[in-house]
């Protein structure tokens, strides 16, 4: 049995993360147990440093072939690993102040940044299927910690009910997968699926589960129905992890489990793909336009960027459209991560979630109001930020391959979605607040915003070192 | 075929559920049938029958619930560990220390519930 | 008929029918009965698969414990019985009621069995991976030996879920965690 433990070094450091705070809350009295957040943030930086020797050896592959530390799932493990941080370092007073358990709080982010961690470095259905269960389950059990709001635990049994569901969905497309090839090993099964058997009709219904599973964990439309709800019930911060992690895990699960497992079928599930990209886009940003909820806005602009995203895994069958794919997402992860913080302070520290409680921010909380500008400024897709870099390189990567219908949609969507972002600016920059003290924004808060503010504007700035390395990493002659 | 060694375990199926029915029906058969309110009453050990059958039990019990059902996956897990011991050869070390490992993580789980009060009875 | 088709029948018309009967029958713990039939039948269904731990582990798990938990469950809740209300529900959940009701109940059922027949018409046509290898004994050493030793991480993952579904079940539920 050869374990190469190099290998699995950031996830191990991060189980034992988990375990070591499990302990210290046990031992901690009550309401003492605020150097939990820096042990934990502690940790996650020594388990980020745990990657460095996986890149130093040529081995990739460990555990019988079931987890490969490639330049992909380096890529991604920085990504989940920096998210985690992030959300810990704005976590403290919020938790405080919500009442919410501390400890278990960071046993639960930090098994699921765990189990995402695995969800990009599997090659194998089995390891990527546990990895996916333990991100949703833990995240079922987050949306529903405000256990005295009867908004937070309606999110957690719909964010609950429609997962198990989706669990169940691709389950039963793994079923199908496993009984024709025998085999639960990506490489393996990518061998056997090739020839005349990628043609038969069974192979197409096994697809077709498949990319309604993941559809679902996604939220892409029209799979999306628990996405508002959580969104809006569950606790602010938890909503800022959710709306970042378990989704980029299953995108990584997505471009490794078919360009890997069913690159010779990919005529077909690239078309799946590209339906739900245009009906996400369209669903996501018309939707939103409606909304008077900011959290509920974000619940629908994320299915949008979820829609945009899958325009880039319609082409994942080349290079670059796997690395516009990881580019959009570290943007997409960057500024989705600013604003949360940011509406998480107004939230909790201020007036509310409404967009009537924004008026007159720019005032108030300039920081703030700036920041929440610069992130709507790069959902948006204008330079010079991280989201117009990352939506140019997914629309060269489809137009390249010959989806220009699709760039051409992915673009009017992109000025849609410029209706629902301005109507929050004009209320912060315009509107009169009802109140002239500043939002009292923790200080994590306002680092995780002011960190997030130079990362968007590094991408859209410097954005070759980081395409450079999402391309080295998609470019792997493991990966086809 | 190697089915075959089942049918002794559908032969105990069959005289099982058979012993119940042919029970009951003789009982039917012989037994004198005379009812009365107080013989139709649910029968509660000579006390009077109060209320519904259904109560609403603690919420309390449900974490006993939920601790026994991860403890019986546990179990589950060890079966074919033990069964297996002898087998494992040159790699019995590392498989040692799996299983600790794993009965490690949920024995903390076991702690957790036992230092958040939950397993108390009042 | 061969003798281990008729038990396959027999066996898959049991779960169906049970399963069935989980979601329109109005006592909700003769909904949890039906549920238990229906995980032993499938627990036969494997044995006859000469897959005997897993028959076991199903008995065990599912018939024994997960069918336990739901009971538990349903005598915490103040539900014990499935009845239409008396109100006037709003516009959707109507619509939904109808097409649950009596008169369409088998609007569902004739669903699954569209399904099931184009599933088999699916199936007919394909040569599945068949093993080849001859099961001798009990299933129980091999299982153990591919379990402990390739897939040992998620055998150790399936303690990190377990571990983490406790903890939350805990917060969800217990009274004042602090």
């Amino acid at each position: 049995m050869s374990f190469d433990y190099t290998l699995l070094l950031p996830e191990l450091i991060l189980t034992a993360l988990a375990l070591v705070v499990l302990v210290i809350d046990l031992s901690l009295a009550p309401g003492k147990k605020q150097s939990l957040t820096w042990i934990t943030f502690a940790g996650i930086l020594v388990a980020m440093a745990g990657i460095w020797p996986a890149t130093q050896t040529s081995a990739s592959q460990t555990l019988s072939g079931m987890v490969s530390s490639d330049g992909f799932s380096i890529f991604f493990k920085v990504l989940f690993l920096t998210v985690a941080a992030l959300i810990t370092l704005a976590s403290g007073p919020y938790l405080q102040q919500k009442r919410l358990p501390v400890g278990e709080f960071y046993i639960l982010l930090l098994s699921a940044t765990l189990g995402m961690m695995f969800m990009s470095g599997s090659r194998d259905l089995i390891t990527i299927y546990l990895g996916l269960e333990l991100a949703s389950i833990t995240s079922y059990i987050l949306a529903g910690l405000l256990r005295e709001d009867p908004k937070s635990n309606e999110a957690a049994i719909k964010y609950f009910l429609n997962g198990a569901m989706a669990s169940a969905v691709l389950l039963f497309g793994l079923s199908l997968v496993y009984g024709l090839t025998g085999e639960t090993h990506l490489d393996i099964i990518g061998k056997v699926l090739n020839g005349d058997i990628s043609h038969w009709p069974i192979v197409g219904v096994a697809l077709v589960f498949l990319v309604a599973g993941f559809g679902f964990k996604m939220a892409a439309a029209p799979f999306h129905l628990w996405t508002p709800d959580a969104y809006e019930g569950a606790p602010t911060l938890v909503t800022a992890f959710f709306a970042v992690g378990p989704k980029a895990g299953a995108m990584a699960a997505v471009l490794r489990a078919f360009t890997i497992g069913f690159a010779a079928s990919s005529g077909r599930w690239t078309e799946l793909f590209a339906i739900l990209a245009v009906v996400s886009m369209f669903f996501g940003n018309l939707t939103a336009l409606w909304q008077t909820n900011v959290k509920r806005m974000m619940a629908y602009s994320s299915i949008a960027h979820i829609g945009y995203l899958l325009v880039g895994v319609t082409v994942a069958t080349t290079v670059p459209g796997v690395a516009s794919v990881m580019f959009y997402l570290l943007a997409y992860a960057v500024m989705t991560l600013g604003a949360f913080a940011v509406i998480l302070a107004v939230d909790a520290f201020g007036p509310g979630d409404q967009v009537g409680n924004y008026a007159g921010l720019a005032t108030r909380s300039p920081l703030l109001a700036w920041g929440l500008t610069l992130f709507f400024v790069s959902m948006i897709g204008i330079p010079p930020t991280g989201g117009f870099m990352g939506k140019f390189y997914l629309f060269s990567a489809a137009v390249q391959n010959g989806y220009v219908w699709l760039a051409v949609v992915m673009a009017i969507n992109s000025a849609i979605s410029v209706g629902y972002y301005y109507g929050i600016v004009k209320e912060m920059f315009v509107g009169k607040p009802l109140e002239t003290t500043s939002v009292k924004a923790p200080a994590g808060v306002t680092a995780v915003v002011a960190i997030t503010m130079v990362v968007t504007l590094m991408l859209g700035l410097y954005a070759s070192p980081f395409l450079n390395w999402a391309t080295a990493a998609a470019a792997l002659p493991r990966f086809f | 075929m190697a089915s075959q060694s089942y049918i002794d375990v559908g032969m105990f199926a069959v005289i099982a559920i058979g012993f119940v029915v042919v029970s009951m029906w003789l009982n039917r058969v012989v037994a004198p049938f005379h009812p009365d309110r107080a013989k139709l009453e649910s029968y509660e050990c000579g006390e009077d029958p109060l209320m519904d059958a259904q109560i609403n039990f603690h919420i309390r019990y449900y974490v006993f619930a939920l601790t026994f059902f991860v403890f019986d996956v546990e179990a589950i897990f060890m079966y074919p560990w033990a069964v297996n011991f002898r087998n494992f050869g040159s790699n019995a070390l590392f498989v040692i220390v799996e299983m600790f490992v794993f009965l490690v993580i949920l024995a903390l789980g076991l702690a957790y519930a036992w230092r958040k009060k939950v397993l108390q009875w009042v | 008929m061969n003798p281990q088709v008729l038990l396959f029948l027999v066996l898959a018309a049991i779960t169906a029918v049970s399963a069935v009967r989980v979601v329109t029958t109005e006592l909700i713990t003769h909904a949890a009965l039906f549920l238990a039939l229906a995980f032993v039948a499938v627990a036969g269904i494997f044995l006859q698969l000469q897959a005997d731990f897993l028959a076991a582990a199903q008995v065990l798990i599912y018939a024994g414990a997960i069918t336990t938990m739901i009971i538990f469950a349903i005598m915490l809740s103040d539900i014990h019985e499935i009845k239409p209300s008396d109100q006037e529900d709003p516009f959707p959940v109507r619509f939904r009621r109808r097409w649950a009701s009596r008169q369409w109940g088998f609007f569902p059922v004739l669903l699954a069995l569209l399904f099931a027949g184009g599933m088999f018409w699916l199936y007919r046509g394909t040569g599945f991976a068949l093993s080849t290898e001859a099961v001798s004994g009990s299933t129980t050493v091999q299982l153990g030996l591919q379990l402990f030793n390739e897939y040992a991480l998620p055998f150790e993952l399936a303690s990190i879920l377990l571990l983490v579904a406790m903890i939350g079940a805990i917060i969800l539920t217990a009274k004042e965690v602090r």
